[in-house]
């Protein structure tokens, strides 16, 4: 198997080092304070990937441990341990060897060993075991999400920001589940609605719409599989499977355990699970695919550099579970049945031997990501027999033809009634380990759809859940987990409780001179709208025709365009580009959506005579808002200077608004 | 645009630190001996004065190394062109360059280059990034790690640019692609452009005045630095600057226009695309590009009939690198800017049966001159009759050491990319090709 990226990995390293200023460690000596400076200056030849002289720092069990030198931590004793006193300059042997920790890190370091007491910080898991002992009774879960939150603000003593107005609700939640700003209709219906559960009764008729079931479709298709490219066959399937299947999900409520079923077990049962199965069909027969995949998809973590080394940072992912989950798929095979693609398993083989940096060798095992093993029944199987089979597969599966060349893999037949089935799936066995009784699956999809409504994980970046990024809220997370669990893995009532809490109305804009942290979810983050949001916003802005179903009357292909420019779908970092703005700026496309005379607003505004109408009119179609005094004389000077070409001012007024800040975000 | 060193009308441009002194001072904590140079202050100091460019000239396809800087006139592997003495006594190149031959003395060749990658897919991928490839990561190419290196962190100018007019170009089509800027990110890839590829919307729309154009600027500029003040939002900030950014490359948009370049240069270069695309080059680089790629598809492919197209290419590339050189030296922009002429590989010494040369990266030649290369240097041989290299050999390793190393970068510093592995520049302490550094 490919070991490229091990030979890097064998190079010397220059640890040439840029200082970072670290935040202070605290005095209770826990792991987490000092793991941000053993991950900048130590990780890389004492973890995962290299364990020079045996030392692994990832942990605080590695820490403790030491290396075949012996210990390196001797609690309460800096100068004894060799963690601080191998880092002053002119010290022999001195770490790291190709660089130097300034005078505040080698303090920090000092200080964190002198309050450090082995006894009391063994614990790697500060959760309690019981969550109700921390929980008031009789919290709704939107009040339990704040009641948590609260906890840390105070403990941090912080406050949060105040909390948006209606109209800014309606922006805000109507892209987060329609993936558009809101119609002038549907604004003035709200903001007239005087009933004081307004909001909440807004959030259950939003989530229980068809337009936001194919939003969701359209957004977790990206975030699921990565996007599809914009042509090809890879994207006509995903239209004709993978899309109707997830509008389905997201449409009744499908428990997600049962969508995990879906994708990793792909037996449908009834005609609208079928388009699931395109989610390992798509990874072309390619068992490490779908093993990474299905690891990025459903657990939230990226297991592709365990091909060839423990994971360099986070210590629970191993080089075997890479292989291990790649065992569970290396008996499938994509084949053909009378409803669609499918994927069948075979009976023998897929055991594979994997080496690590050192060349030791070793078979794998069918091990999941928690550790826990499967055992084949009746032991290693290396021959098919159809007697292992339930649903049998074309007799070329037991006996391949030889292929034509050497080292090919044989040709065997794919088109079949069923997909064939083993009586011991190894796919069946994955879904039975990794879904209902896991944890990690829970927080990963409740940690993804708090990164899409809130604008970031508790895990940040989402799709990197391992132990190098811990949550940001611990209690949080697993709350959100445990109560999505026991509520029959219900995405509707985790979203409900999100958009229903405190947290969900904060104001970006925090009266603090100097902010807090946008992990600290004290204020609210500012979401890049992706492609998609950006272009069906400004067709509504236009005052395009937003229908039941979730389309926008006037989208066409300029859809792909805005796909192509913006492929970013919830990126860890909004790092815009000059192409995008140009694109935006001086494109022709977006030049055609503004006069396009399908679009009734600016026709519309031509009629008014008013400069002051047609400048609040602008700023409500666009911004959800009236404009201020000084954007006011701004904009209506704008047009007075304008008043022989006002259809071009209009337009030109239109592309201001559109290319601005306030536009781009969800805020 | 009169003014030989014309501006482009940010006043800012120039003025910024470059990357590359970032880079130099990362390396000084490297204690390598050979590192040593780079953290010696007066050089920091030198440095910092002066803007380091590069020029490649991406000969694609990888031309004959007989036809041009390693003739082998009167052998069975010569083919029917002689070759003639150049101004350093006792060295030859082919009779097709008559122009480089008087000039040889002040521009480099090595003789010497083998390589292991024999099909175009892997040798483009080989010659551009310097190292065979270690999926799952891809190495970024030369021209992504160099405007990384050289260019401005908020330059107007792009700091990758590729001319290439050409939209077919075999399995160079498909490299083009693909992901240039590897692990370093898409802001690291190449601006294209040249003969229909224009940079996409950097023109204003005809449908508009430059006065409105510029009056909906400042509304839209207004509206947006007042929402990114009131919320002191980060995500406005990257918004609005990237918007500066556009008002800075649509200020640079002209650079790009070959109509307005002088005649008189256009003529000297010659009509075809790469000798104008090379001007083109040389004024991009005047103007402060950090790297600049000129290609034309993978015109130097000859499996047919290789001496009536060479008859046809080689003094072409003769003079368009006679014409550069002179214009660089005429400017003074020797020191400070490094020109490649390069394939990715070269011919095999023997004709097939259509009267071409194939594939042969096992000994190649190519032409270096420029910012740290030693005038008039000739590098390494090849037998009698060009089979193998004879003597010390040079692989893509060597050379990439080579380029860093003429442009004050320490060819072993580290990309500083904390998921990564270490990775550097130039891996496995590749030595550069000492010979040919001034």
């Amino acid at each position: 198997m490919a070991r490229y990226c091990c030979q890097a990995l064998k190079l010397h390293s220059i640890n040439y080092l840029i200082l970072a200023l670290l935040p202070l460690v605290g005095e209770a000596g826990q792991f987490d304070e000092l793991a941000p400076l053993l991950k900048e200056h130590c990780i890389k030849c004492h973890g995962g990937a290299k364990k020079k002289g045996g030392l692994d720092l990832r942990s605080l069990k590695g820490l403790l441990e030491g290396g075949e030198g012996g210990p390196v931590l001797v609690p309460g004793e800096p100068e004894k341990s060799r963690l601080v006193s191998q880092l002053h300059p002119g010290a022999d042997p001195h770490m790291p060897p190709k660089g130097q920790l300034s005078q505040a890190e080698i303090s920090r370091m000092r200080e964190w060993v002198t309050h450090f007491h082995s006894q009391e910080n063994t614990s790697d898991d500060p959760i309690p075991e019981d969550l109700v002992e921390i929980l008031p009774p009789n919290l709704s879960p939107d009040q339990a999400i704040d009641f948590l939150l609260r906890k840390q603000w105070d403990e941090q003593d912080l406050s949060p920001s105040p909390s948006i107005d209606d109209g800014a609700f309606l922006r805000r939640i109507t892209l987060d589940l329609l993936g558009r700003i809101p119609t002038r209709e549907e604004r003035a219906r709200f903001l007239a609605d005087t009933r004081p559960d307004r909001r909440q009764a807004l959030v259950d008729d939003l989530l229980n719409s068809t337009a936001h079931a194919r939003h969701f479709a359209e957004i977790f298709n990206a975030v699921l599989l990565g996007r599809s490219g914009s042509g090809g066959a890879k994207r006509t399937n995903r239209e004709k499977h993978f899309l109707p299947y997830l509008r389905w999900v997201f449409q009744t409520n499908r428990p997600w355990n049962k969508v995990g079923y879906d994708f990793i077990v792909a037996r449908p049962e009834s005609p609208e699970e079928q388009g699931a199965s395109w989610f390992l069909y798509e990874q072309g027969n390619d068992a490490g695919k779908m093993a990474t995949t299905t690891a990025s998809a459903l657990f939230g973590t990226q297991l592709q550099c365990a091909q060839c080394h423990d994971h360099p940072v986070a210590p629970e992912i191993e080089q075997k579970h890479y292989w291990g989950l790649v065992a569970f798929f290396d008996r499938t095979r994509n084949v053909t049945t009378s409803d669609g693609p499918g994927l069948g398993e075979r009976a023998a083989g897929g055991y594979n031997k994997f080496a690590n940096l050192e060349g030791e060798s070793s078979e794998s095992e069918l091990v999941f990501l928690t550790g826990q093993t499967v055992v084949e029944p009746e032991g290693r199987r290396d021959k098919d027999d159809l007697k292992n089979y339930i649903v049998s597969p074309p007799g070329d599966w037991i006996n391949p033809p030889k292929p034509k060349k050497k080292g090919d893999k044989p040709v065997i037949t794919t088109k079949v009634e069923k997909a064939p089935l083993p009586k011991f799936s190894r796919r069946k066995e994955l879904a039975r380990l990794a879904l209902d009784n896991n944890p990690a699956f829970s927080r990963a999809i409740v940690n993804r759809l708090w990164a899409l409504l809130i604008g970031r994980g508790i895990v940040h970046p989402a799709d990197k859940m391992n132990s190098a990024h811990p949550p940001s809220h611990p209690l949080l997370l697993n709350w959100l987990a445990n109560d999505f669990a026991e509520n029959g893995f219900n995405l509707r009532r985790t979203c409900r409780a999100i958009l229903n809490s405190k947290a969900y109305s904060l104001s970006t804009n925090h009266p603090a001179e100097i902010p807090p942290a946008p992990e600290s979810f004290a204020r609210g983050i500012d979401k890049p709208l992706p492609a998609e949001h950006l272009y069906r916003s400004i067709l509504v802005a236009l005052g395009g025709e937003a229908r039941e179903d979730g389309t926008v009357a006037q989208e066409n292909t300029y859809r792909n365009e805005f796909v192509k420019t913006y492929p970013d779908i919830f990126a860890e970092t909004f790092s815009p580009s000059v192409q995008q703005a140009m694109f935006a700026a001086n494109g022709k496309v977006v030049e055609k959506i503004l006069s396009s005379t399908e679009l009734p607003l600016a026709a519309l505004l031509n009629e008014r005579g008013d400069n002051d109408v047609i400048t609040e009119e602008l700023f409500l179609a666009t911004l959800g808002r009236l404009p201020d005094e000084e954007e006011r004389a701004h904009t209506v000077s704008y047009l007075t200077q304008r008043a022989d070409r006002q259809p071009s001012a209009i337009r030109q007024i239109l592309w201001a608004l559109f290319n601005s800040a306030e536009f781009r975000m969800n805020h | 645009m009169n003014g030989a060193r014309q501006n482009c009308g940010n006043p800012e441009h120039g003025l910024h630190r470059r990357r590359f002194l970032e880079g130099m001072t990362a390396g000084a904590i490297s204690s390598l001996s050979w590192a040593g140079l780079f953290s010696n202050p007066a050089f920091a100091e030198a440095a910092k004065k002066t803007q380091k460019r590069c020029i490649l000239l991406w000969l694609c396809g990888g031309p004959s190394q007989f036809e041009t800087w390693d003739p082998k006139p009167g052998t069975t592997t010569s083919g029917p062109f002689g070759s003639i003495p150049t101004s350093i006594p006792g060295i030859h190149f082919s009779e097709l360059m008559p122009k480089c031959a008087s000039i040889a003395h002040k521009t480099a060749v090595i003789r010497s280059m083998k390589t292991s990658a024999r099909e175009h897919t892997q040798a483009i991928n080989l010659l551009q990034r310097g190292h065979s490839p270690r999926p799952p990561f891809t190495r970024p190419t030369l021209g992504s790690v160099l405007s990384q290196q050289l260019g401005q962190l908020d330059s107007p100018i792009p700091n990758f640019i590729l001319l290439d007019p050409c939209p077919e170009g075999n399995e160079f089509k498909g490299f083009k692609a693909g992901n240039w800027a590897g692990w370093l990110g898409a802001e690291y890839s190449p601006v294209r452009t040249g003969g229909e590829f224009g940079i996409p919307n950097v023109d204003k729309l005809d449908s508009i005045t430059t006065d409105d154009h510029e009056a909906r600027e400042q509304l839209r500029r207004f509206l947006s630095k007042k929402f990114e003040n009131d919320t002191k939002s980060k995500a406005a900030s990257s918004h609005n600057a990237v918007y500066e950014r556009v008002k800075g490359l649509m200020s640079c948009a002209h650079l790009f226009d070959l109509d307005r370049l002088p005649q008189k240069d256009r003529e000297r270069y010659g009509p075809g695309a790469f000798g104008q695309h090379t001007l083109l080059a040389r004024n991009l680089v005047e103007e402060g590009a950090p790297f600049v790629m000129v290609a034309n598809g993978m015109p130097w492919d000859c499996h047919v009939f290789n001496h009536e197209i060479y008859q046809m290419v080689v003094p072409d590339l003769d003079n368009i690198i006679y014409q550069l050189h002179r214009d660089l030296e005429d400017r003074g922009m020797l020191d400070d800017t490094l020109v490649i002429a390069m394939g990715e590989f070269g011919r095999t010494p023997w004709l097939n049966a259509a009267r071409g040369r194939d594939h042969y990266p096992n000994a190649w030649s190519l032409s270096m001159f420029g910012s740290g290369i030693a005038e008039g240097a000739v590098v390494g041989a090849t037998d009698k009759l060009g089979f193998d290299v004879a003597g010390e050999a040079f692989n893509e390793q060597n050379l990439f050491a080579t380029i860093f190393s003429a442009l004050g970068i320490d060819p072993h510093g580290e990309f500083q990319i904390p998921t990564l592995p270490n990775f550097h520049y130039v891996e496995d302490q590749s030595e550069p090709i000492r010979e040919v550094l001034a």
